[in-house]
């Protein structure tokens, strides 16, 4: 085994949420077809990790707002780290801000900051409660739809 | 919190596998080897991300299964220096409180990382913050918010098997191959609902 680069790139939560959402729908779809076991350090990390992710902001974000804030985010002089973490963290208020960004108060002036703030909530919307439940809504109505064996297992899932 | 690694390694498709596409098979030969494990220097080794190259493939004299040699990507838990992360609070005692994030545990806050102010309470055994008169209670299972301040990657290599052999049957606890140490001594750290 040999590291060829022990950082190619930095990833949000969001892309590791979309990537581990896929294998477990590849999981879940051999485990009807072949009725195969997965290696215990697989399912514990995916679950666990899953579970994780679930309860972060990244859950109701879509790509599009990603790159669409990034963009924005361009405007403000900020390094990649304090993008990422702004993406990953969702920051509401300006005391977070500071945790995120470097010399914050030396940065930017309290209007800067409150304008990147209403910029966050407008990329990112923080109605989590609203579109989980569109989503909940759209998944219960396809699934509903089916009536395979599989909706029993998921609905542990959605808690 | 989470990186790309680009690794390079030899894996083997066992018959039973064959019917398998070819990048399914070494997705999840991948993943058995390297999901949930620590990889020294690197971290916590979380799943697959994509293949980038894979050979064709050769079959060593003798042996029934196929040796793939693959260049790939795997997503890697590391936060950097400075990270600002949240996790729940697990256990509490007077050297700090140790965080989880569900899928990693290994997060102290050290004594001297807390809020100025704070101290542990022994008899509900957990830590309290002493603010502007205001008891704050840093009670188990409460989502916190901690700076990363430095990760530490230890060598576990299997202990030698003692002389005379037998196990003394209590278990012996590993330090863990990798752990961080990080702060809630700040503004905006500490328990969510103090910022809220």
């Amino acid at each position: 085994m040999e590291v060829l680069d022990r950082q190619e790139a930095l990833l949000t939560n969001h892309e590791v949420y979309i990537v581990l959402k896929e294998e477990e729908d590849r999981h879940k779809a051999t485990k009807i077809a072949e009725n195969i076991k997965y290696p215990e350090n697989v399912t514990t990390l995916q679950f666990e990790a899953l579970q994780y992710l679930n309860d972060s902001p990244c859950v109701t974000q879509s790509s599009k707002q990603i790159s669409q804030i990034k963009e924005l985010l361009m405007a403000y002089d900020l390094t990649k780290a304090e993008v990422l973490q702004i993406i990953n963290l969702r920051p509401k208020t300006p005391v977070e801000l500071h945790l995120i960004i470097e010399e914050c108060s030396e940065r930017f002036t309290i209007e800067g900051l409150d304008e990147l703030l209403e910029l966050i909530l407008s990329a990112l919307p923080q109605d989590e409660h609203d579109e989980a439940a569109e989503d909940d809504g759209d998944e219960a109505s396809k699934k509903n739809g089916n009536g395979a064996p599989m909706d029993v297992e998921t609905q542990g899932d959605l808690s | 919190m989470f990186v790309l690694v680009v690794l390079q390694d030899t894996l083997k498709i066992v018959p039973s596998e064959f019917r398998k596409t070819r990048q399914d098979a070494l997705k999840d030969e991948i993943n058995a080897k390297y999901s949930n494990r620590v990889l020294h220097d690197i971290g916590l080794c979380m799943v697959v991300h994509d293949l980038l190259e894979i050979d064709e493939g050769f079959v060593q004299h003798s042996e029934g299964w196929i040796w793939v040699k693959v260049k790939f990507r795997v997503i890697v838990f590391r936060p950097f220096a400075d990270e600002i992360l949240v996790g729940r609070i697990r256990s509490a005692s007077p050297e700090g409180i140790q965080v989880t994030m569900g899928f990693f545990d290994d997060i102290q806050i050290p004594a001297d990382q807390m809020p100025v102010g704070s101290e542990f309470n022994a008899t509900e055994g957990v830590w309290v913050w002493r603010f502007e008169g205001n008891e704050l209670f840093l009670d188990l299972d409460e989502p916190i918010r901690f700076r990363v301040l430095d990760s530490l990657f230890l060598d576990v290599s299997p202990p030698r098997p003692k002389v005379g052999g037998m196990d003394s049957g209590i278990p012996v606890s590993h330090p863990p191959p990798y752990s961080l140490m990080c702060s809630i001594n700040g503004d905006g750290l500490g328990l969510l609902s103090w910022w809220e």
